[in-house]
């Protein structure tokens, strides 16, 4: 992976800050980290409950704006950019996977993967799209409504989604959370193989180790920084290290 | 329980401020009725008292005609009151007169347009029984003297001393204006000239008066004094107490209010009506928002029972608060409207009137129907299975069920079933059977087709490649009842508008078609005054000379007036009849109607059929001044929109009312150029009131009369659709709330701000225009169903295309607005709060 490093990197931060209420009540979830996440790589997060994943996630995603520091994405600077420009940077080059409700409820399969590019007025890619389906198996569940897919199979959808419009990076926030281990394994997979086969850049937070051990790199944040890093992962190591953290 | 419902309340206020301004309005408009009339119906009750208190026995004619609006009584010989005068126990008679009378400015012009009031009055030489004062300068004494009210004296910018043309007195025969005068109680609406009693007589051109007021001896009782007088003189003479008149006076007053205050309340039901549907949406909508919530109270022992109640308990709160508000903004509306309504009487003196009854009722109203609009939804979320808190309850797609349309379909085809018979028939009673099934088959079918008709509307956005389009298209069909519900609030109020505007198109052109074929005439000369009946009209001079000018072929002098036949008011026609087959083509059909006698009369064939006359039949007619038995000397069938459908010869209404003036004068020429056009207008120079126009703008005008009755409906029926647009912004928000999760979501995955709120708006677009079109196409139906069975052809219907095109656009435009405000609010949605909404 060391030719991955060197190149420009899809997405970092400098000096980034969030803060929650003032005073005494002051929530330092972000305290001034610097990050960078390397094209094609697949990179977890992972820290305890409250440490900063989330915000750090959303606020890499323009969908939350730092207290102050910088994020860009494929060099642009987010912090300087509006609501509606941040949006367009969104359904352009970002692709999301939420640990629940990744779908909307009237549309079907079909209509949900290809929502965002239909928003930004595109035509999907077919040959691509149909890719993404097969290889996610969900070929013959397009013409579902997600009330009538399970929720590996809703997970699965979501997926693709964030895969169809072919983003520069895509931020995945326990997107696993909700599911069994067979299925998660699946899910997982496939996110590995979309990095693997297509040089896609995933960023996801996980509370799991074993998830974290499809990554290539694991970054563990403590109060709103960055405690450690570790490179090809094994659950068995992700594991010890957490207890360190005493999590 | 209660508790908890009253917490909700409190807790969410902003959810409720639609449904609570359904009720406000509807209660509002219903308790403004109520002020109003019995405000208007009070300060005049007491005007009159006011008016007459000085007035111990009044003498009048026993014969009179019922008009819709007043008692045509005949006059009386002013020469009566010296003899009353001498009836032991009178103390002073005092002459009664009024008539149609306007004073004319310097700049030749009469103060007001058409339904300007005004009348001349003779002036009664007692400060007591006289109900006005001279305010400036002095009470006329010479017959060519006159006062004028104060507001028309500023208004028209008279001057004592100044000489003045009163109409219907010639120009050349001026009056001096010696006062300005104001009547005590406020009971003289509009412009009041008075005269001396000669002076009077002189310009009504009559030697009778309307009545001659009595006062009695200090200790005479005026019923005794009554019955004295009526003992002396009998027959067609009668002395009745001012007690008497009083009370006649408030009979006409206050049947005339409660018309009005029904009419109007017709309408405040219909605005109700529509908000109780809203009411009923709120419910069902935040019942099944916290369907967990209640699924949770079942859980930890609540009853069934217990919930309804509180869901109930919640309703009483909003229904009482919202209706009180709605009460008190009555009275204020209800204070406007007769402010409105004093100024449009010519500022008839009324004061604020506020009916406990009415306002305890409206109060009562408002809550009761809140409570029963929300009654179904809290049973609907009693039943509630406990379980169900355990599971994630998602706002899924209703769809509609089969039974549903074959039900909603079964009742269509019996009410157009009923519908067709009925209009082929002929029977309207039956309609009344129809209007109910189409309208409950619209409320049971709405669900069946809100998703085609949505997918139908969307269609051209969603082609373009809208997104936005897809996404509201889906929203709105995504709770087919939800959408239907708030949909039919709208339908009901633009069906009425729909059928008001199809009922005007129709009888504008049936009018105007009829017209084109009976008129003869290619100019018409009319007064701009609406006081014909009392009096106003064109010096019939005036026929004459225009009949006179070069290239006139034909100038035919037209009264039209009115009488009593058969015990019923009837407006009858006077023309001359030498002349009538020039001007207008009537085709008779037995007898004749030309060169009619002194003692004749025709009638149309309709009139002939329902009251079984033929040619050479005696028909009695009582007129304002005397009655007369007139033979029916021809039937005629073309010419009743021109000439009613009772027409006597000029000589008639000469010889029975106590003044006949024309009051349109029907022209024939060889060609009209602007040479001739100048000279009518110059022979028309005797009356300002009095214009010339062209047969076509003639029968436009008569054709548009209707239109301000139109917009007088609109505005009336607007209410309604106002109370159900806020229900569609109702909805909407109600809706968003929900989504929120989903909103977020979108957000998240690039849509923008923008697009948002053009969903939102778009999709409140589709839920109006599925009502409006589905209003559209029920007011159509019943106003052809309407027309049909009341024996309008099927031919002479008009579908007034332009307007309904234009209420369909008005629909959409009025739909895209109502959802501004809930896409606002969308669209100020933070994504990242959205997406952890519950
Ligand atoms: N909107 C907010 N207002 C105030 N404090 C917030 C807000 N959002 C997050 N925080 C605080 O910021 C800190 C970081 O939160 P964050 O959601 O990023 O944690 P996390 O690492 O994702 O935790 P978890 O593993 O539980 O999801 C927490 O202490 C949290 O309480
Ligand atoms: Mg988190």
């Amino acid at each position: 992976m060391s030719e991955a490093t060197s190149a420009a990197p899809a997405a970092y931060a400098v000096g980034a800050a969030k803060y929650y209420g003032s005073g005494a009540a002051e929530v330092r979830a972000l305290d001034g980290l610097d990050v960078a996440f390397a094209p094609g790589e697949f990179t977890a997060i992972m820290g305890p409950s409250g440490s900063g994943k989330s915000t750090l996630m959303h606020c890499m995603a323009g969908l939350d704006t730092l207290t102050s520091g910088h994020v860009y994405i494929d060099g642009e600077d987010v912090s300087a950019m509006s609501d509606r420009q941040r949006t367009v940077l969104r359904r352009e080059k970002l692709g999301f996977i939420f640990q629940a409700f990744n779908l909307v409820p009237m549309l079907n399969a079909r209509a949900n993967i290809v929502l965002p590019q239909r928003l930004a007025g595109h035509d999907p890619d077919e040959g691509w799209l149909n890719e993404v389906v097969s290889t996610v198996g969900l070929a013959d569940r397009l013409d579902h409504r997600p009330s009538e897919l399970s929720g590996g199979q809703q997970q699965r959808v979501a997926v693709s989604r964030a895969l169809a419009s072919k983003p520069k990076l895509v931020f995945a926030d326990e997107p696993t959370g909700n599911l069994d281990s067979t299925t998660s394994n699946e899910i997982l997979t496939f996110m590995r193989q979309a990095v693997d086969d297509l040089g896609q850049t995933i960023v996801m937070v996980t509370h799991d180790p074993k998830a974290a051990s499809y990554a290539d790199r694991v970054v563990f944040l403590v109060d709103g920084q960055i405690a450690n890093e570790m490179r090809d992962p094994t659950s068995d190591a992700v594991l010890d290290h957490m207890k360190t953290l005493g999590n | 329980m209660l508790s908890i419902a009253l917490l909700r309340v409190v807790q969410n206020p902003f959810r409720y401020v639609a449904t609570a301004l359904a009720i406000i309005l509807g209660i509002a408009f219903f308790t403004a009725t109520s002020v109003l009339t019995t405000s208007f119906e009070k300060s005049l009750n007491t005007s009159i008292e006011e008016s007459f208190k000085d007035v111990d026995v009044a003498v009048r004619s026993t014969n009179k005609i019922d008009t819709p609006v007043f008692d045509a009584r005949e006059r009386i010989p002013a020469s009566l009151a010296d003899e009353i005068a001498a009836v032991e126990g009178v103390a002073g008679t005092f002459p009664y007169l009024a008539g149609y009378a306007q004073a004319v400015t310097a700049e030749g012009k009469t103060i007001g347009g058409a339904d300007a009031g005004a009348q001349g009055i003779a002036w009664i030489d007692d400060p007591v029984a006289n109900p006005f004062d001279v305010v400036e300068g002095r009470a006329p004494v010479a017959a060519n003297e006159i006062v004028i009210d104060a507001d028309t004296f500023e208004s028209g910018d008279f001057a004592l001393g100044q000489s003045v043309w009163v109409l219907p007195a010639p120009a050349s025969s001026p009056f001096t204006v010696t006062g300005v005068i104001l009547d005590r109680e406020g009971s003289f609406p509009g412009q009041v000239v008075s005269f001396t009693l000669d002076g009077a007589l002189a310009v009504l051109g009559t030697s009778d008066v309307d009545q001659i007021f009595v006062e009695a001896d200090d200790g005479v009782d005026p019923l005794v004094l009554a019955e004295r007088i009526n003992q002396q003189f009998g027959g067609e003479i009668e002395a009745v107490t001012g007690n008497t008149l009083v009370s006649e006076f408030q009979d006409v007053i206050g049947s005339f209010a409660r018309i009005i205050e029904i009419a109007l309340q017709i309408f405040a039901g219909v605005a109700l009506f529509v908000g109780a549907f809203v009411i009923y949406n709120t419910f069902t909508i935040t019942v099944a928002q916290r369907m967990r919530e209640m699924a949770l109270l079942r859980a930890i022992g609540a009853s069934r029972r217990q919930v309804t109640v509180s869901v109930m308990a919640e309703s009483t709160a909003i229904g009482l608060v919202a209706s009180a508000l709605g009460a008190a903004a009555g009275i204020g509306i209800g204070w406007i409207l007769l402010r409105l309504l004093s100024g449009f009487l010519g500022d008839l003196d009324m004061s604020l009137h506020v009916p406990t009854g009415a306002l305890v009722g409206g109060v009562l109203l408002g809550t009761v129907i809140t409570v029963a609009a929300a009654y179904f939804p809290a049973r609907r979320g009693a039943r509630v299975d406990p379980v169900q808190a355990l599971r994630e309850t998602a706002t899924e797609t209703v769809l509609a069920s089969r039974g549903r349309s074959l039900a909603g379909f079964a009742v269509l085809a019996a009410g157009l079933a009923i519908t067709i018979w009925a209009a082929l028939g002929g029977d309207s009673r039956l309609l009344i059977a129809a209007v109910p099934l189409v309208v409950i088959a619209a409320v049971v079918l709405g669900p069946v087709v809100v998703r085609p008709l949505s997918h139908l509307l969307a269609a051209p956005w969603v082609r373009s490649g809208s997104i936005t389009a897809e996404l509201a298209r889906d929203n709105a069909s995504r709770n087919p009842k939800r959408t239907a519900t708030t949909s039919l609030t709208l339908m009901i109020g633009v069906a009425l508008i729909a059928t008001a505007t199809m009922f005007a198109a129709t009888l504008s052109n049936l009018i105007a078609g009829d017209l084109d074929e009976e008129l003869l005439a290619d100019h018409v000369v009319e007064i701009n005054s609406n006081l014909t009946f009392v009096g106003a009209g064109l010096d019939p001079e005036t026929a004459s000379e225009i009949a006179a000018i070069d290239g006139v072929a034909a100038a035919v002098a037209v009264r039209d007036s009115f009488a009593e036949i058969d015990g019923s008011f009837t407006p009858v026609t006077g023309i001359d009849t030498a002349q009538v087959t020039l001007v207008a083509d009537i085709e008779v059909v037995d007898g004749t109607v030309t060169g009619l006698g002194a003692d004749e009369v025709a009638v149309s064939i309709d009139t002939a059929e329902d009251e079984e006359l033929a040619v050479g039949d005696r028909v009695a007619v009582r007129f304002q001044q005397g009655a007369a038995s007139l033979v029916v000397a021809g039937i005629y069938d073309r010419g009743e929109q021109l000439l009613q459908s009772w027409l006597v010869d000029n000589a008639v209404l000469d010889a029975n009312l106590p003044r006949s003036l024309d009051t349109r004068i029907l022209i024939r020429t060889d060609g009209a150029d602007a040479a001739m056009l100048a000279q009518i207008d110059e022979a028309l120079a005797g009356n300002p009131t009095a214009s010339a126009k062209s047969r076509d703008d003639y029968i436009d005008d008569q054709a548009g009369q209707l239109s301000g009755l139109l917009t007088l409906l609109y505005a009336l029926l607007g209410m309604s659709v106002v109370v159900a647009l806020l229900g569609i912004v109702n909805t909407m928000s109600l809706s968003i709330y929900e989504r929120t999760r989903e909103l977020g979501l979108l957000r998240a995955v690039g849509m923008t701000s923008r697009q948002l709120r053009r969903a939102v708006r778009y999709e409140s677009a589709i839920i109006a225009l599925i009502g409006t079109l589905a209003g559209l196409v029920l007011g159509v139906f019943l106003g052809w169903a309407a027309f049909d069975a009341l024996g309008v052809g099927y031919s002479d219907f008009t579908v007034p295309w332009g307007s309904l095109i234009a209420i369909g656009v008005a629909g959409l435009v009025a739909g895209l607005l109502s959802g501004v405000l809930p896409a606002r609010r969308a669209g100020r949605l933070e994504v990242l709060d959205a997406i952890a909404a519950p």
